[in-house]
């Protein structure tokens, strides 16, 4: 017990005794040479490290620019096409397009006001999506706007109804998905 | 400075048990220079690119900031002025929609002193297709309320337009101006 306290005195001693003699004019410039290249490796770690993160936010949004608006000129006609007589599969899967509370609103409108009407007009609308653009873009959500063409056939028509429209989509990026998280006309 | 400090005192034994952590201190100081070097590439390489997305976004700000204007200038149309109208769009013109603006000039003209045109336009949404530094490609959503003889009391109209625009000089103009069915 009383030895090994000796040796770690001892140990320490020795350290003292080398740092002190180190720190002669040669290890003066060595000590200050390996302090600045420290200090400019950790400027640069932190401007890479920054660069880095920015980097992958700017590729990330370059990849949503371009996914997100190829899911809006896709899933947005889902949202705005049916046929009262395959409506259920219909709204399933529009409702397989949306996300969030957009996609409950999206079914309570279906249920309150589609479904007890169409089959007695025998209504069937099937949208397009002629043109989109982005509105805004960030790594998981873009804000496009399309351009829709709809036409509508009911009994209450005398001829098929032809609209134009233009709509503001908001997608969200959910584990890798874009999917509809509102939708607004123009 | 005199001669004690000038002369270097000769090696001794302390001095030869000093080379080890001297080897440490030149393998620590390349090691160091090398990560130098490599962080500093990292961020030669990743910098510009974060520059570029910035620029980008300046750019696409600045052509759509263009596109509203000029939709705007369009729908926008004062019975008592309406070559002021014409002007400004002139100015915000290129190629073939510059051609448009001056060819349809004088029914435009008459057509809104004519029926006594008022309208005031305004941008609902503005976004890009596509975008390049030279070049861009806009889909814009707008109102207006048109007053004319028919109708003093105002009617509402929604149009879609498509708009190509060139970056000529300091500014983007529009090159070419759509309304979409």
């Amino acid at each position: 017990m009383l030895g090994s306290v000796t040796r770690f005195a001892g140990a320490i001693a020795a350290t003292v005794g080398r740092r002190s003699r180190s720190v002669s004019r040669p290890g003066r410039a060595r000590t200050a040479t390996l302090a600045a290249l420290g200090v400019l490796a950790l400027a640069f770690a932190v401007l890479a490290g920054v660069g880095f993160w920015q980097f992958r936010d700017a590729a990330a949004t370059a990849g949503a620019r371009t996914d997100g608006l190829a899911a809006a000129m896709r899933l947005t006609p889902e949202l705005l096409t049916y046929d009262y007589r395959t409506l259920p599969a219909d709204a399933a899967r529009a409702q397989a397009a949306t996300t969030g509370a957009f996609g409950d609103q999206y079914r309570s409108l279906i249920d309150r006001s589609v479904k007890p009407n169409a089959p007695g007009q025998q209504l069937v609308t099937k949208a397009t999506a002629r043109d989109s653009a982005v509105l805004s873009a960030s790594r998981d959500q873009v804000v496009a706007l399309v351009f829709l063409s709809q036409v509508t056939t009911s009994t209450n028509l005398t001829a098929p109804r032809l609209d134009s429209s233009g709509v503001r989509v908001i997608l969200h990026q959910i584990h890798g998905q874009w999917l509809i998280a509102g939708l607004d006309r123009l | 400075m005199n001669a004690t400090t000038a002369a270097a005192p000769p090696p001794t034994i302390e001095d030869q048990l000093d080379a080890p952590p001297s080897r440490r201190a030149v393998i620590a100081i390349v090691g160091l220079v090398l990560l130098v070097a490599l962080l500093a590439t990292a961020t030669a390489v990743l910098w510009p690119q974060v520059w570029q997305r910035d620029r980008e976004q300046a750019r696409d700000e600045a052509l759509l900031g263009a596109a509203r204007q000029t939709v705007s200038d369009l729908l926008t149309v004062d019975q008592v002025n309406p070559q002021a109208s014409l002007d400004r769009l002139r100015r915000e013109a290129t190629g073939e929609f510059t051609q448009q603006v001056v060819s349809e000039s004088d029914i435009f003209i008459q057509a809104v002193t004519g029926s006594k045109v008022s309208s005031t336009g305004s941008i609902s949404a503005a976004g890009i297709r596509t975008a390049t530094d030279d070049e861009a490609s806009v889909l814009v959503t707008a109102a207006s309320m048109v007053h004319n003889s028919q109708a003093p009391g105002g009617q509402p109209r929604q149009y879609r337009i498509l708009l190509e625009l060139r970056h000529e000089g300091p500014a983007w103009l529009v090159s070419k101006l759509d309304f979409l069915p």
